[in-house]
């Protein structure tokens, strides 16, 4: 088994063609070692959103390989790349993560359901225990703060045993006292259930909550910071430029 | 999977109201046009004259070309008669008990006040056919002599006449006195019933050895035998409510004309409902984006969001479907009335209602909304699910390649076709103008985001002066796909209407335009019954008189092979003498119309046939006719395709009488002296056009059937525009959030509405305005289609009306809720 549960090599993404085109990615090259909590920062325009949807299989590299596990999703055709994200990648979005007719319980089972499997029991009644949803299954999203909707969004990513979590600004649309639960929830899914959790935010104090941080700036990774702070990451984010 | 379609749908309620109304209707209307279409195989009237006839033998009506499928058949205009020599033979099968011809004529009463009685039809019959119905004596007794009928108890009545007394009746001469021998009573009063001795009753029906129809009469069940016996004698053998269409003219042009108008009104609903329903749920699933994407971006395959999408639609058009069914029994019924209200119709018409249409329209609308959903998730459900991740609902790409070839190819098509009515004339010159404007719209649907893309980038820089205008200006600009959704069935419903009803007004009146021209008699003599022959022949011995002719207006059934398939059409015919000097002018090409005589034929140059040559077809009555040519003539639109001498004309009608007498100079004096022995008769200077087809009733038909699937689009269209605009919600909420007034936006939506309602009014003007222009240069060599401009005006307006209230509305409603909630909603 690899070390590393992502890896991208020599990932390049070009938007456009011809004179209208723009490198959002140069050659990113990282690996994300499994059973950790990485953050990656960067300014506006810095490619990180990119990186996100090409590590998670949702775009596809202009050139490069990213492997999750030893596979390599470029190679995959569209339907068994859907298999693979469903099966083997958890996500969490910023916001409006959930479909508003199914009940709590319907929007985690969804990816089981759409796999055509049925949920294991003790798995699944773990983990909603662990985002605190206990007792709120039947609800609606519409019936649900901002951060228990998250929660929910992390519970149905953790729903198919994932080899990653990756998460897109999962505290971007929340208020800090929900924010900071969310981000204790993701830390303790890798300390505590060896996920591995990989996630876009441009806030300091939610990067701070990972064991580290990379930093992008230009479409290319422009250093790492291992047990960070929000201090330390806010510093480097000056350097980096505005954020 | 099918949870979570089922989910969606109750949770998404108000976003599946619009396609549950699309296919509710459209059920409605498919499965009206179903019960119409049976009523026309077996619904009828109550019988009067052989309610106690088990069985009746007619003529068959059904005139089928050798070689055709089996669509390929007409119902013939008239009645035929058959031979009195098959009575004998039905006499023969075990279970008959009696058999009973009957012969019928016209025979008109003349009232006391020497003015004939034709409030209703009235028929001369042989008495022993009284007890078909029966009617039984109630005064008197039976006519035994020549000279003595017996009249059904109303119609005594009404000549004011009784047992014993005199009266005049006119069967195909002057009027003739009998003696009221009895009065009978029968049942019904659909027609009038005067009886005659046997002997008398044949030498009037002119046939001897040819009845109407026979009557049996039987113990148990021999229907089939005598079907089976008589299989290759070319007659109708009708049991039930069948009978009345043997019965009653009215009954058995209805039922054929049902049948045949359901069938297209019902091809016309199906496309229609296919193309409403489709586009409904494009937008319904247009609006759902996102939730797609999201679905994508936790695992769902492309295949999965299509299966949902088609289980949804599934639920929800199961819901409509069944209760769209339902609603057909009383829209079906709608539909009659307003058929009987125009005159189509018998009002006492009878609709047979059995579960066979409600079936078939169910799964008609449940195919519809497969195929709707099969189209509408294509794009969707390749979704990339990046789009879940983005903030902004962007428009979808462009249009696909296919697809505009398609249009663009249909658009050519329509284009061409719109010529043919500058070579083809007649009837199928106007349906071919509609067929192109049909292709043409369907056309411009498929290209529509296209041609209003480019129609917007012309005419917004008009409206962005104000405010209100610049921000409307950039919505229709950068989402030219979705104004085009709102104009394209606007649009439709436009072009629809407006080619519609010009065409058949256009075609009328150049119709009525040639008739006046090709009518150059003196003098008209038309009666509400016809004229007897005997008329014309009097006429031309009139001092002063140079020529006189029989105008016999009556309709052939001709069949042509295109291709693999025969096509049957009936049209209008005319029946003239050969002396009919310049009485008529037909535009003779070639040959002598003194050629006419019984036997020959003049036809049209739009046949293509010369002088010598065989014309194939088939009499009014259905009879197969092989008639040498001996003219051809240019003036199709006021006599059809094809001029029979008149006597063979009368042969095959009923009713063996002229339609009028045309005379050439004279004086009116002379002429009223002569028709002052027939009762009815009147004298004039112009004759009205020949129906061309039964072409009247087409149009009226034509304008209901248009109505309704008018009224179809029109609740399409409003649902289009209220959902499109209720889905903008949050676009108003942000907009009047960062400063934008309710009633700026409200303005903004006004000048939305005006640019869909005037860009749609623009194109479906332009789409009727070339078919039916050349179709008035050829057929009245006018560009200007003839018809009362007010329902053109109309039309525009109704679509205007439609459109501003529909998006004036849902944006008043859109704008109820505060803002700083809107914003927060989720899509």
């Amino acid at each position: 088994m690899r070390a590393d549960a992502l890896s991208l090599q020599a990932v390049r993404k070009v938007y456009g063609t011809g004179g209208g085109a723009v490198t959002a990615l140069h050659e990113v090259t990282v690996g994300i070692r499994r059973g950790t909590f990485t953050a990656v920062m960067g300014p506006s325009g810095s490619g990180k959103s990119t990186f996100l949807h090409c590590a998670s299989g949702m775009d596809r590299p202009t050139s490069g390989r990213v492997l999750l596990g030893d596979t390599d999703l470029g190679a995959l055709k569209e339907a068994k790349l859907t298999e693979v994200r469903r099966d083997r990648i958890g996500f969490v979005f910023q916001a409006y993560n959930l479909l508003p007719s199914l009940t709590v319980l319907q929007n985690i089972t969804l990816p089981l359901r759409l796999a055509g499997r049925r949920a294991d029991q003790g798995w699944l009644r773990e983990i909603v225990s662990r985002v605190g949803l206990d007792g709120r299954l039947d609800h609606h999203p519409a019936e649900l703060s901002g951060g228990q909707q998250q929660r929910v969004a992390i519970a149905r990513a953790l729903v198919a045993r994932p080899e990653v979590v990756l998460a897109d600004e999962p505290t971007g649309a929340l208020d800090s006292r929900p924010a900071h639960q969310v981000l204790t929830l993701l830390r303790s899914i890798v300390d505590e259930m060896g996920q591995t959790v990989l996630m876009v935010t441009h806030d300091p104090v939610a990067a701070s909550a990972a064991h580290s941080v990379l930093f992008l700036a230009d479409g290319r990774l422009a250093g790492e910071l291992v047990s960070p702070t929000p201090e330390k990451v806010a510093e480097r984010m000056t350097r980096l430029g505005e954020w | 999977m099918l949870t979570l379609a089922w989910q969606t749908v109750k949770a998404r309620t108000s976003g599946f109201i619009g396609a549950f109304v699309a296919i509710l209707c459209g059920t409605a209307l498919v499965a009206a046009c179903g019960i119409l279409m049976e009523s026309g195989f077996r619904g009828g009237v109550p019988t009067q004259r052989y309610a106690a006839a088990d069985v009746v033998v007619t003529g068959d009506r059904t005139v089928r070309p050798p070689g055709g499928d089996v669509l390929a058949f007409e119902h013939a205009a008239e009645q035929p008669a058959i031979p009195a020599a098959l009575a004998t033979r039905i006499a023969a099968v075990p279970g008959v008990k009696g058999v009973v011809p009957e012969r019928t004529f016209p025979a008109v009463v003349v009232g006391p006040d020497g003015q004939a009685v034709v409030d209703k039809p009235s028929f001369g019959h042989n008495w022993e056919s009284a007890v078909l119905a029966p009617f039984t004596l109630t005064q008197g007794r039976a006519p035994a002599a020549d000279d003595e009928v017996v009249l059904d108890s109303g119609l005594a009545a009404r000549a004011g006449t009784q047992v014993g007394g005199e009266v005049k009746v006119m069967t195909r001469s002057a009027p003739v006195s009998y003696r009221v021998s009895g009065v009978a009573e029968g049942r019904g009063d659909r027609q009038a019933s005067v009886f005659f001795s046997s002997a008398k009753a044949s030498e009037l029906a002119g046939r001897p050895d040819q009845v109407s129809a026979i009557g049996v009469l039987t113990t148990g069940d021999v229907t089939d035998r005598i079907e089976d016996m008589l299989a290759d004698d070319h007659v109708t053998v009708s049991t039930g409510a069948d009978r009345s269409a043997a019965e009653f003219d009215d009954v058995s042009q209805t039922k054929a004309i049902l049948a045949l108008i359901a069938g297209s009104f019902g091809g016309y609903a199906v496309l229609v409902a296919i193309f409403v329903v489709a586009s409904t749920l494009a937008l319904t699933v247009e609006q759902r984006r996102r939730e797609f994407a999201l679905l994508r971006a936790v695992g769902a395959t492309p295949r999965q969001i299509r299966t949902m999408i088609g289980l949804e639609t599934l639920v929800v058009s199961l819901a409509a479907g069944v209760l769209g069914s339902l609603l057909s029994i009383a829209v079906s019924h709608g539909l009659r009335s307003a058929f009987a209200a125009i005159g189509v119709v018998p009002h006492d018409f009878a609709l047979s209602i059995s579960p066979i249409p409600l079936l078939a329209a169910l799964l008609i609308g449940l195919a519809a909304a497969r195929v709707a959903a099969w189209s509408a998730a294509r794009r969707p459900s390749s979704i990339k699910p990046v789009e879940a991740l983005g903030e902004a609902a962007i428009q979808r790409r462009d249009l696909g390649r296919v697809r505009l070839t398609i249009g663009w190819v249909l658009l050519a098509i329509g284009a061409a076709a719109t010529t043919l009515p500058l070579f083809l004339r007649g009837q199928l010159g106007a349906a071919m103008s509609v067929m192109a404007a049909l292709v043409l719209i369907i056309g411009l649907t498929l290209v529509g985001p296209r041609i209003v893309g480019g129609a917007v980038r012309l005419i917004v820089p008009m409206f962005s002066g104000s405010v209100s205008g610049y921000l409307a200006a950039a919505n229709v600009t950068k989402n030219s796909r979705r104004l085009a959704a709102a104009v394209t069935p606007l649009m439709l419903a436009i072009g629809f209407a407006v080619v519609n009803f010009y065409s058949q007004t256009t075609f009328t009146a150049a119709v009525h335009q040639e008739t006046v021209k090709s009518i150059t008699a003196d003098h008209v003599i038309t009666g509400p019954a016809g004229v007897p022959a005997e008329v014309a022949e009097a006429a031309r011995t009139l001092p002063g008189v140079t020529a006189a002719t029989s105008l016999v207006r009556t309709q052939v059934i001709t069949a042509s092979k295109t291709g693999d398939s025969v096509d049957v059409n009936r049209g209008p015919a005319n029946g003239l003498d050969a002396r009919a000097g310049n009485t008529v002018d037909l535009g003779i090409t070639s040959g002598r119309l003194e050629d006419l005589t019984a036997g020959t034929v003049a036809v049209s140059d739009a046949l293509g046939k010369k002088v010598g040559d065989t014309a194939e077809f088939w009499f009014a009555d259905g009879q197969p006719a092989r008639l040498r040519v001996v003219a051809t003539y240019e003036h199709d639109l006021a006599f059809g395709d094809h001029v029979l001498s008149a006597a063979d004309a009368r042969a095959h009608t009923t009713a063996g009488t002229d339609s009028a007498v045309l005379v050439e100079a004279g004086t009116t004096a002379a002429l009223q002296n002569l028709i002052s022995r027939y009762p009815g008769l009147t004298v004039t200077e112009r004759i009205t056009a020949q129906d061309q087809g039964d072409q009247r009733t087409q149009f009226l038909l034509n304008l209901v059937a248009v109505g309704v699937i008018l009224g179809y689009v029109a609740i399409s269209v409003s649902n289009t525009l209220v959902m499109s605009t209720a889905a903008r919600r949050r676009e108003f909420a942000l907009l009047r959030l960062v400063g934008t007034g309710r009633r700026q936006v409200v303005r903004m939506m006004r000048v939305e509405a005006l640019i869909t309602v005037g860009l749609a009014a623009a194109l479906g003007t332009t789409v009727a305005a070339l078919p039916l222009t050349l179709l008035a240069i050829g057929f009245t060599g006018t560009p200007l289609p003839t018809g009362p401009i007010w329902v053109y005006l109309g039309v525009l307006a109704g679509a205007a009306l439609l459109g501003v209230v529909s998006i004036a509305v849902s944006t008043r409603l859109s704008l109820r809720a505060k803002p700083v909630d809107t914003i927060g909603i989720r899509e």
